[in-house]
């Protein structure tokens, strides 16, 4: 068994994924003592695919779409070849979205059902995620928050509710089914409409109870990497 | 109130310490402890976009260094203007 998770954390705009991803890493160094490597769903670690990945992403066409397939899946393998693999020896990875946001946006964008996208993505991804996280909230309150929040850019075509509101089936039909995507890890559901504390609780709880933190043995703690 | 500030911020880095000892105690089954820690995290990030703002209005004065690292957050280890670059990753 490798020794620490690859969590996932996935929601609408404005749930609060950046702002669970700060706890978790503080959460991680001042409690577990280890530092937690973060990543996004894109990062530009497969060069020849940045182009088809911008391109899909801010103007989707039927024309590049499965161009835009074929960069996620190649940008995804390196980033688990190059960032996660070699770091899960040592450390968590958290990563801000990962397949859960693509496959709701390709059933938004080019409407593809999940499990289409999905089985294109697995056939070339190889290292599945430990623990899908799914921040819930309605999209009424979710773009308030994106709206509220300071120098953020917010997208025309997608922060809108009806979008908002469609992505949110998506992510409601995996939660409930998640076993037709098994590279999601266990998929729990996440109530984000509470405060960002409580949020960050209902995590850890959710952590402990998939055993994916280190004991806080005081006297194991200088040794916490060996799980 | 910048000094106001700048002392809320470093009793709540106290305050995640204090509480990380009990955890480590074993506290973690207490969801009040819990709770009180997830809360304090929180609060941390929050203060997080504060904290350049801050130190720049706290300027030359020594207390910079304690408040910088009092909390953890995005430019703990960079070097901030007019500061005495403690706290550098060197
Ligand atoms: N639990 C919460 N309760 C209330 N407000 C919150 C909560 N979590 C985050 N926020 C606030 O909502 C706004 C959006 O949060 P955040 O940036 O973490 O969302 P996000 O999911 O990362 O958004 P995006 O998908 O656009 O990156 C921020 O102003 C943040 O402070
Ligand atoms: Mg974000």
């Amino acid at each position: 068994m490798r020794g620490y998770p690859f969590i996932v954390i996935e929601g609408l705009d404005g749930t609060g994924k950046t702002t669970l991803r700060k706890g978790l890493f503080r959460l991680w160094e001042g409690l577990y003592g280890v530092t937690p490597l973060c990543i996004l769903t894109s990062n530009f670690m497969a060069a020849d695919a940045a182009a088809d990945i911008v391109e899909g992403k801010y103007q989707p066409s039927p024309d590049n779409r499965d161009r835009y397939l074929q960069a996620l899946v190649a940008d995804k393998e390196a980033t688990l070849v190059r960032l996660v693999r070699p770091a899960l020896p040592n450390r968590p990875v958290i990563s801000d979205r990962w397949l859960v946001s693509e496959l709701a946006f390709f059933a938004v964008k080019h409407d593809m059902k999940p499990g289409e996208t999905y089985e294109r993505l697995a056939a070339g991804i190889s290292e599945p995620v430990d623990l899908t996280l799914v921040l819930d909230l309605d999209p009424r309150d979710s773009l308030r928050r994106a709206h509220g929040r300071q120098g953020d850019a917010v997208r025309e075509d997608w922060d809108v509710l009806d979008v908002q509101a469609r992505v949110r089936q998506v992510y409601t039909e995996i939660v409930n089914g998640p076993a037709a995507y098994p590279l999601l890890g266990s998929v729990a559901h996440i109530d984000a409409s509470a405060s960002p504390g409580s949020v960050l609780d209902q995590v850890w709880q959710v952590l402990i109870a998939h055993d994916l933190v280190p004991p806080l043995d005081p006297a194991t703690e200088a040794v916490a990497g060996e799980r | 109130m910048v000094l106001e500030e700048a002392a809320g911020i470093v009793a709540l880095g106290m305050a995640i310490r204090v509480l990380e000892e009990h955890l480590r105690a074993g506290g973690v089954a207490e969801a009040g402890l819990r709770m009180a820690y997830c809360r304090a995290l929180a609060a941390s990030v929050a203060v997080e976009r504060r904290m350049p703002a801050l130190l720049e209005e706290l300027a030359e004065l020594r207390l910079v260094d304690l408040v910088s690292i009092a909390v953890p957050w995005r430019g703990r280890f960079t070097k901030y203007a007019g500061g005495t670059g403690a706290g550098q990753v060197e």
